[in-house]
């Protein structure tokens, strides 16, 4: 099945096996190859072949000719596998719903062998297959299956086939395809979202307390920690003299939002209104110098309102007027009261029932001094935390961002075996 | 009587009153009950809630608030996508014209940020399909082209550590350009999560994903980017 000749044979089968009239031996014979095929090396040349066949062509009309080229190399040996990948996507682009398919395929079959899953993939994808294809069908399979390049090939098609699912539009059928998908990656992934502080208290306790004892994965979440800034400055770095001007003036001319129009008419009517009672200078005030943009031009075609207020000197410009006093009642109220709740808060809270009663000592501080070098963005000279806290500490390689995880409130137990 | 909000707060105070049918904004969600404009440092203390509050009144201005807000956010994220700088810059337009168009039909359902940037990856998503016919090697080498005719480029900065300021800006360079290689899916969800610092949950609700698949779509995208920046890394690659 290795020589050209073989896969020139299989070529040919593949193409009476895709007329509706097929003859049954055909067909046989095909599936007959697909439990032939040796597993051995296989994903290798098998992922090769259909990335670059993927990669030539987005659309599936074109998809076909392009996998079969691949066939055709004699490098790309594993033209059984291409084949029946091939005849799914093409049933797929002709016929119904994939998601069958895919979960027919993703459910566990630990004991079934690479053959039998293909098969089982592309015979779910023939039968219970989509209408058409959406167009970003190669995107999505590719990116499912390009991050298991190395990896073993169960995880790889249970990755492809949840390709497939995201392709199919099908968002019922995602997050049980992404459950069994996850659980190849439980602990990486578990790792990601420890990185991205997503994980939920207990479990980030738990994944914290492990990594105590994990390189490996403490590197993982350094390197992903310094990934995201990297590409964080990357971007900034790439954006930074863009210039972004004359983008809200041209979404406000398409809206209709116009500028000019629109302080006209306010400007008549807070000089109607300054009539009756004396805020038109206060107003105007607070108004002008700020929202109108460009204020040099917005102020020179701006009327100013024929009304005889008098107005206090200006002994210094102040870039907003000074709020009345009275304003700030409500707010100092607020914060009167707000001081006086703490204030009870703190004589009559939890075991402090009784005012005399002398309280009980708080968790006692522990320090930890910090020395952080001076290329990081924030400087940790001292880090106070309770005791029933913990905190642990990452810089794996020299000039790697820090990462400091601090879990607090946790239970006596839950401290055993961490180190600081 | 005058009010804390000057205006702009919840109820509409004396300059919403004093405004009222003066506001010639006519957007489709307008109405009569247009606030009166604010200054921008008022502006800025107002929730994006308040403001979108004050857009669904009928407050078109404070539409404006919004853009301003949001712009440099909606670009970068956009440009981390498609990294063009002119097509980015339309697009983010049209991202906000979109959400304009459509503020009737925001029912706070997410969050505000959440349904802009939704509007943001679709615009975005759409346009990279339109343009999808380009191969990817015509694509990778636009990329190594483009921009870099007006580019900004600090010459005091430079000259202050041109060795290691040039090695960064190879980085950047290299980052960026391995960006491109993901894939689409892959690509916006880092920039939400790298880029905008989004939980997973603001991720699922903004690209219509499980939480599950935004875990493990993040995983394998930078998993891919390590991978090939690690080649662009090896010296036999270069």
């Amino acid at each position: 099945m290795n020589s050209s000749s073989d896969t020139h044979e299989l070529l040919e089968l593949l193409q009476r096996c895709e007329r509706d009239d097929a003859p049954q031996a055909d067909l046989a014979a095909l599936e007959a190859l697909l439990c032939e095929q040796e597993s051995e090396g296989f994903w290798g040349s098998f992922r090769n072949g259909l990335q670059n066949g993927l990669q030539c062509e987005a659309d599936l009309v074109d998809l076909a000719p392009d996998v079969l080229r691949q066939v055709a190399l004699p490098q790309a040996v594993p033209a059984s596998a291409l084949a029946a990948l091939r005849g799914g996507l093409r049933a797929e682009a002709q016929q119904a719903d994939v998601s069958d398919a895919v979960m027919h395929f993703v459910a566990p079959q630990p004991d079934l062998q690479l053959e039998r899953h293909l098969e089982a993939l592309a015979d779910g994808l023939r039968r219970d297959a989509r209408q058409h294809l959406p167009a970003d069908l190669a995107a999505s399979v590719l990116d499912r299956v390009e991050p298991e390049r190395d990896r073993e090939l169960e995880r790889a098609l249970a990755a492809m086939a949840h390709g497939l699912s995201l392709a199919a539009a099908d968002v019922s059928v995602a997050e049980p395809v992404m459950q069994a998908v996850t659980q190849a990656h439980a602990h990486q992934l578990e790792l990601c979202a420890m990185a991205d502080g997503q994980l939920e208290p207990t479990a980030r306790r738990a994944v914290a307390a492990r990594l105590a004892d994990d390189t490996e994965g403490r590197q993982a979440i350094t390197a992903m920690a310094e990934l995201g800034r990297q590409l964080r400055r990357a971007l900034a770095h790439e954006t930074a003299g863009h210039d972004l001007s004359a983008v809200c003036p041209a979404v406000c001319e398409e809206l209709g939002i116009g500028e000019q129009a629109e302080w006209a008419s306010l400007a008549q009517g807070i000089q109607a209104e300054a009539g009756e009672i004396d805020i038109a200078d206060m107003v105007m005030d607070s108004i002008l110098p700020a929202a109108v943009q460009p204020a040099a031009t917005e102020q020179d075609t701006f009327e100013e309102p024929a009304i005889s207020v008098e107005q206090a000197p200006v002994t210094a410009p102040e870039p907003r007027p000074a709020t009345p006093w009275f304003r700030r009642v409500p707010l100092l109220s607020f914060a009167v009261s707000a001081v006086a709740l703490l204030f009870v808060l703190n004589t009559l809270g939890p075991d402090r029932g009784e005012p005399d009663v002398p309280s009980e000592p708080g968790p006692e501080l522990a320090e930890f001094i910090f020395e952080i070098a001076d290329v990081n963005t924030i400087e940790i000279q001292q880090l106070e935390v309770a005791q029933n806290a913990m905190v642990q500490v990452f810089q794996l390689e020299e000039g790697a961002p820090m990462v400091i995880l601090i879990d607090e409130g946790l239970e006596p137990d839950s401290l055993e075996g961490v180190t600081l | 009587m005058f009010t804390a909000n000057d205006g702009y707060g919840d109820g509409p105070g004396w300059a919403g009153v004093l405004s009222w049918g003066l506001s010639a904004m006519a957007g489709p969600v307008g109405g009569p009950e247009g606030l009166a404009p604010r200054t921008k440092a008022a502006e800025a203390e107002l929730s994006d809630t308040d403001l979108v509050d004050m857009v669904q009144a009928g407050d078109a201005t404070a539409f404006r608030g919004l853009v301003e807000r949001f712009q440099g956010r909606i670009y970068a994220h956009i440009y981390g996508m498609i990294r063009n700088r002119e097509e980015a810059r339309d697009l983010t337009q049209e991202t906000f014209v979109k959400a304009y168009r459509n503020m009737a039909g925001f029912r706070r359902e997410a969050k505000f940020t959440t349904w802009l940037y939704r509007i943001a990856s679709n615009v975005t998503i759409d346009h990279i399909r339109k343009h999808r016919r380009v191969r990817m090697s015509e694509f990778d080498e636009r990329i190594g082209h483009q921009d870099q005719g007006d580019e900004v480029w600090d010459p005091d900065h430079l000259r202050r550590n041109p060795g290691k300021d040039l090695e960064r800006a190879q980085l950047y360079q290299r980052i960026m350009d391995a960006m491109q290689k993901l894939g689409e899916e892959q690509r916006q969800v880092v920039l939400l999560r790298e880029i905008e610092g989004f939980s997973y949950r603001e991720i699922s609700e903004t690209m219509g994903i499980p939480e599950g698949t935004v875990m493990s779509r993040l995983f394998y995208a930078r998993k891919k980017l390590q991978a090939l920046l690690q080649e662009t890394d090896d010296p036999r690659n270069k």
